[in-house]
């Protein structure tokens, strides 16, 4: 098993393709916090509105990379899923359509273990892949912007989070973004399996996010009651309750506190479940296939 | 009869006599307040509002001759209402003219206060009244309630200790209006733990908020520089 | 001689489709066994059952004495295959083509011995350039690279010819020989052409719409002294035994259905 780990972690390494997603993040982030080290002021002026008029803000402390960390994640976790998709959804099909599948799958390896050394893989990609955009987002970041207290904005109102009660925080952030990108790979590895072409994995993952990201949002009852509890975009965002904070009941923020964790934990579980489901459905499914390509 | 006239005469006499008392009240305590030119303070800030959730924060009081007070926390972030500058009693004594009218007596705490009304000269002055509730004994302000025509009503609740000779609290509550915090358009979408009710958007308008800073130590006339205060 | 493949009833159904129906065949120790029949014929889909790549619908396959589908992991370790196209990892080297390959197959492959594998295909010089940069020729040789780099005693070759010019064509041909003649290993190989066949193997079976049509010696079938009659009868098996009585016994071949003769050519009736 770890022999076969090693030759998909091999392959995926010599890819170009994997490449492509770490410049990508790294063009993207390096271009946000361009923008904010010329404009963040007038960034973190539009996040407060109309607060300004009424409160007196040190908007030069709130752009802090802490701060720029926690947009760049907002903007960018949505996204990551397509770069997750890119490799994962190339696994098995990829080998499929180049013909190496059936070399592979004659080899005295079983098929279950192909199928989780794959996604093993995968796993060390993606984890890879977050820790790359751990680097730059954040220790990049606190370089460029220096450190400082964490203002959170929610539909609620605002949260400030001491500078010091912050970093364990992105350290979990990036461990649940890291479960929710693993049921994105589990997606793609199941429809690989099922796929003879690397291109139909690929757009059907991203559009099945986007599909249930829509349902996740709408605000239809029907929606919301029967089938938004079932979809996994429904727990992909909880990364974000670790940046909910606790507090008293007159506003005193408790530190190190979370706010909803037991929604977390929930989430947590929910895409954990997804993750063993849909592994054990690729499993299945490439156990049983005749391969023919 | 002639009693009866007597007393009628006397109530305008008394009354002008206490408005007088209230004048020299108020005086003696702008006096007091007078004392202090500057000073450089610190303490915690504990802010209670409800769309703000924020730890206590440690902040700095600086304060110059005749208006200047700023709220700072040196090392970390913090919300700090406008109109807390209004924590410093000059600003409520020495803002324009005004008469002074005696509002009788009251309790704070188990404490003989005196009520005075201030009513601004100005017509288009943004205070339409202020009331303080005064310690006549040991000549400082327990309580004020200020009405403006801009910024809504703000209170201030005082409790003093070693500073008190300079009229100088040792911790404020400082209850103002604020409107509510709305996240600009398609920022973000939150996360929620699908419990959490809604409140509707108008009943959150229009809310009291309250920051209450104990504060430590002053160091008092020890000059400050302008440039803090920029 | 020792049976090294035994297929007995082999049949795979796609759907309504009867890709392999009632195989049975058997590859001795050192044959170069010939799989013959046009394309569709069901040459790939039982060259697939036997690498496991599919899975049959019915029948059994034994290899090397055990059965391939309880033994599974023993015996590929004994197998090397091309299948079809020989398609390698484009983006990876040939030399890290080779080690992928070898490493799957249980070698802990020594870099010596790889080259080694290389130089055999005539790729030594070639062993850091990248797959995608090779020639159909120079893939197809490092096919063979990848298939024998284990050592194995049965190799399986489907269609090995496909796509190569005629010199491409003749190295394969005496490459096959070679491992044969000299390496004792035993070769199933798959092609369309009977003239292929026929420089190469010792022993064949022709198959049509994945039904047997026949098998034995090449020399044999081959004889141009010799035709093959089939007979339709309305009773197979009561023509059989009646014949049986006759001088035509003697020509009958042994089949199960199929009621055939092999018979001088000029005794062929008119």
């Amino acid at each position: 098993m770890w022999n076969l780990l090693q030759i998909e972690l091999f392959k995926i390494m010599r890819k170009p393709r994997t490449y492509l997603a770490f410049g990508i993040i790294a063009a993207f982030i390096f271009l946000i916090q361009l923008g904010l080290l010329v404009n963040g002021k007038d960034w973190m002026m539009f996040m407060m509105g109309s607060l300004g008029e009424t409160m007196n803000i040190d908007y030069g402390k709130l752009v802090n990379g802490y701060a720029v960390c926690f947009f760049v994640l907002n903007l960018l976790l949505v996204h990551v899923p397509i770069l997750v998709a890119l490799v994962a959804g190339d696994v098995v099909s990829g080998e499929a359509s180049m013909g190496t599948l059936r070399l592979l799958a004659a080899k005295p390896v079983s098929r279950t273990q192909i199928i989780l050394a794959k996604y093993f893989a995968t796993a060390v990609y993606v984890f890879a892949l977050l820790a790359w955009i751990a680097v730059i987002s954040l220790v990049v970041s606190l370089a460029v912007f220096g450190k400082n207290d964490l203002v959170v904005a929610k539909t609620s109102g605002l949260q400030l989070i001491e500078s010091s009660d912050v970093l364990w925080r992105y350290f979990f952030a990036f461990g649940f973004a890291f479960i929710a990108m693993m049921v994105v790979a589990a997606i793609s590895l199941l429809l690989s399996t099922l796929s003879e072409n690397s291109i139909g994995p690929i757009v059907a993952t991203v559009g099945i996010i986007i599909v249930c990201t829509l349902i996740s949002e709408m605000e239809i009852p029907l929606y919301q009651k029967y089938i938004k509890p079932y979809l996994f975009t429904t727990y992909m965002l909880g990364w974000k309750g670790f940046f909910y904070i606790g507090s008293t009941a007159d506003g005193e923020t408790i530190k190190g506190s979370i706010q909803y964790l037991p929604a977390i934990l929930k989430s947590v579980g929910a895409l954990l479940l997804y993750i063993v489901a849909l592994v054990s459905a690729s499993v299945f499914i490439f156990r049983k296939k005749d391969i023919l390509s | 009869m002639k009693k009866k006239l007597f007393i009628l005469l006397l109530i305008p006499v008394s009354f002008f006599a206490r408005a007088q008392d209230a004048a020299i009240l108020v005086q003696k305590v702008k006096d007091k307040i007078g004392l202090v030119n500057n000073y450089e303070a610190n303490g915690k800030m504990k802010t209670n509002i409800a769309f703000l959730k924020v730890p206590v924060a440690t902040v700095k009081l600086y304060f110059k001759k005749p208006d200047q007070l700023l709220i700072k926390n040196e090392k970390g972030i913090s919300f700090v209402p406008k109109t807390a500058v209004n924590i410093n009693l000059n600003n409520v004594l020495n803002n324009g003219k005004y008469s002074v009218l005696d509002a009788g007596a009251d309790k704070i705490g188990g404490t003989v206060v005196t009520v005075v009304k201030l009513l601004p000269e100005d017509d288009n002055a943004d205070v339409v009244l202020s009331t303080l509730y005064i310690d006549p004994l040991k000549l400082v302000v327990l309580k004020s309630k200020t009405t403006t025509r801009d910024n809504g009503t703000y209170e201030l609740e005082m409790s003093y200790g070693k500073y008190i000779a300079y009229g100088l609290p040792d911790k404020v509550i400082f209850s103002f209006n604020t409107k509510d915090y709305k996240l600009p358009k398609g920022v973000t979408f939150d996360f929620e733990d699908g419990s959490t009710k809604k409140t509707p958007a108008e009943k959150r308008n229009n809310q009291k908020g309250k920051v209450e800073i104990a504060i430590g130590s002053y160091t008092i006339n020890k000059g400050i520089s302008d440039a803090v205060f920029k | 001689m020792a049976a090294i493949i035994q297929v007995s009833n082999l049949s795979k159904q796609f759907k309504d489709i009867h890709a392999v129906d009632d195989l049975s065949f058997t590859v001795e120790k050192g044959d170069v066994y010939g799989f013959l029949g046009q394309n569709g014929a069901g040459k790939s889909t039982s060259i697939r059952m036997l690498l496991t790549l599919i899975k049959p619908t019915a029948g059994q396959i034994s290899i090397f004495g055990k059965d391939l589908f309880t033994h599974r992991r023993e015996i590929l370790k004994q197998v090397g295959a091309i299948i079809e196209k020989p398609d390698l990892y484009k983006y990876l080297s040939a030399y890290d083509n080779l080690s992928i390959f070898a490493k799957l197959s249980g070698l802990v492959p020594k870099r010596t011995l790889l080259m080694d594998r290389l130089k055999m295909v005539g790729l030594e010089e070639r062993a850091n350039s990248k797959v995608k940069t090779f020639s159909q020729g120079m893939k197809q040789r490092l096919g063979i690279a990848v298939a024998l780099v284990h050592d194995p005693q049965l190799i399986i070759l489907d269609e090995p010819t496909n796509g190569l010019d005629p010199q491409g064509i003749a190295d394969m041909r005496n490459l096959i020989l070679q491992l044969s003649r000299d390496m004792g290993k035993t070769i199933v190989v798959s092609s369309h052409l009977l003239s292929e066949i026929e420089l190469i193997a010792n022993r064949m079976l022709i198959i049509h719409k994945g039904r047997k049509i026949i098998e034995g010696k090449v020399a044999e079938l081959l004889d141009p002294s010799k035709s093959l009659v089939q007979l339709e009868t309305n009773n197979n098996t009561a023509t059989r035994e009646k014949l049986k009585q006759t001088a035509w016994g003697a020509m009958l071949q042994p089949d199960e259905q199929l009621l055939r003769l092999r018979m001088n050519k000029e005794d062929v009736p008119g």
